[in-house]
């Protein structure tokens, strides 16, 4: 099968501020097509995200928009495998083309739901959410009434089946629908491992460190406004660990729930 | 005083003030909030990211992204063409 990229054009006049806005869409598309590759060719390094950066840089500069993209999206797909085979990611092209059709409809699902509109409000509550200094993105997409978890949840799915990590379809039902308290703790097990990885990238400064307890005191006082379950009592029980462990600064013994 | 200066300032003032009339057809708040989702996004597209994944790993997200810690941001967008919006 013979892909050919879309056409590049070397030499164009400095885009006007219509045209620069189309930019917006391209940094999630970026992030969540690159995610997929990675799992799709097991190539988790930002070699995945460099075949999504050549398809995005033919379409940015030809100034192609979020609603072309979601037009063409089959025939981009085609030419992202074709940027994955010219970086010797993928062996099977069609293969690769066809998951990433699919990633494009994933991934056209979440930024529908983050920016149905381009306007001042949205690109705020967006802006914030995927900001450089967010620690949780969720709060404040929960605060602006967005709740994105059914479309992460999908993305994850198929995540899953694409890296042969498929699970169950029983188990999907599940886990899509109604959590279960056991879901709840293994929840809130990820919630404190991410911000131990939050605390590793702000190199355990002791800002980072505060905010950590804030937020994790904040889970606290939330789940202690819930009903009084087993769980709860174990999900409280771990967000006060937590807190210890940072402030004694033993962050290897926090990393032990890793195994648990 | 020569008059070529006076010249230069003019034909040069005068492609400026186009480029002025251009940038108001879209407001510069907009601009400057398109702005920030297309230059400032870092930890909070990593999270939101990895709660995406099966692991929910921050730490693959950074991987594959491959986040420079002296800026906060992923390399991996640092150079593309969408971020020549300014």
């Amino acid at each position: 099968m013979q892909h050919n990229g879309p056409n590049t054009k070397k030499y164009v006049n400095e885009a006007t501020p219509e045209e620069k806005i189309i930019a917006v869409h391209y940094p999630l598309l970026h992030a969540f097509l690159a995610v997929a590759m990675a799992y799709h060719t097991g190539v988790h390094s930002k070699r995945s995200a460099d075949a999504v950066e050549g398809l995005l840089n033919a379409l940015y500069t030809n100034r192609r928009d979020y609603a072309y993209i979601k037009q063409n999206y089959k025939q981009l797909a085609e030419a992202l495998a074709y940027q994955a085979a010219k970086r010797r990611i993928t062996t099977d092209p069609e293969k690769t083309a066809k998951v990433m059709e699919k990633a494009f409809e994933k991934t056209f699902k979440i930024i529908d739901k983050l920016l149905p509109e381009v306007n001042e409000r949205n690109l705020e509550i967006l802006g914030r959410a995927i900001h450089k200094h967010t620690d949780d993105p969720f709060v404040v997409l929960r605060n602006a009434g967005i709740d994105i978890e059914p479309e992460l949840e999908e993305f994850r799915q198929f995540l899953a089946e694409i890296s042969g990590k498929k699970i169950k379809s029983e188990k999907q039902i599940h886990v899509a629908r109604v959590p279960g308290p056991s879901e709840e703790l293994a929840r809130a097990k990820l919630e404190v491992l991410s911000i131990l990885h939050g605390l590793e990238f702000a190199g355990y400064s002791d800002e980072a460190k505060q905010k950590a307890i804030e937020r994790l005191s904040s889970r606290i006082a939330e789940v202690s406004a819930e009903k009084l379950t087993p769980e709860n009592l174990q999900r409280l029980g771990l967000y006060a660990f937590a807190i210890e462990m940072i402030k004694s600064g033993n962050f290897e013994r926090l990393r032990e729930i890793e195994k648990l | 005083m020569s008059l070529l200066p006076l010249a230069g300032m003019f034909i040069f003032g005068g492609k400026k003030k186009s480029g002025e009339e251009k940038e108001t057809a879209v407001p510069k708040s907009l601009r400057d909030k398109v702005i920030t989702v297309v230059m400032d996004h870092g930890k909070g597209l990593y999270y939101l990211l990895s709660r995406a994944t099966p692991e929910q790993d921050v730490a693959k997200i950074a991987k594959i992204l491959d986040h420079n810690p002296q800026i906060g941001q992923p390399n991996a967008t640092q150079w593309s063409e969408y971020k020549k919006i300014r």
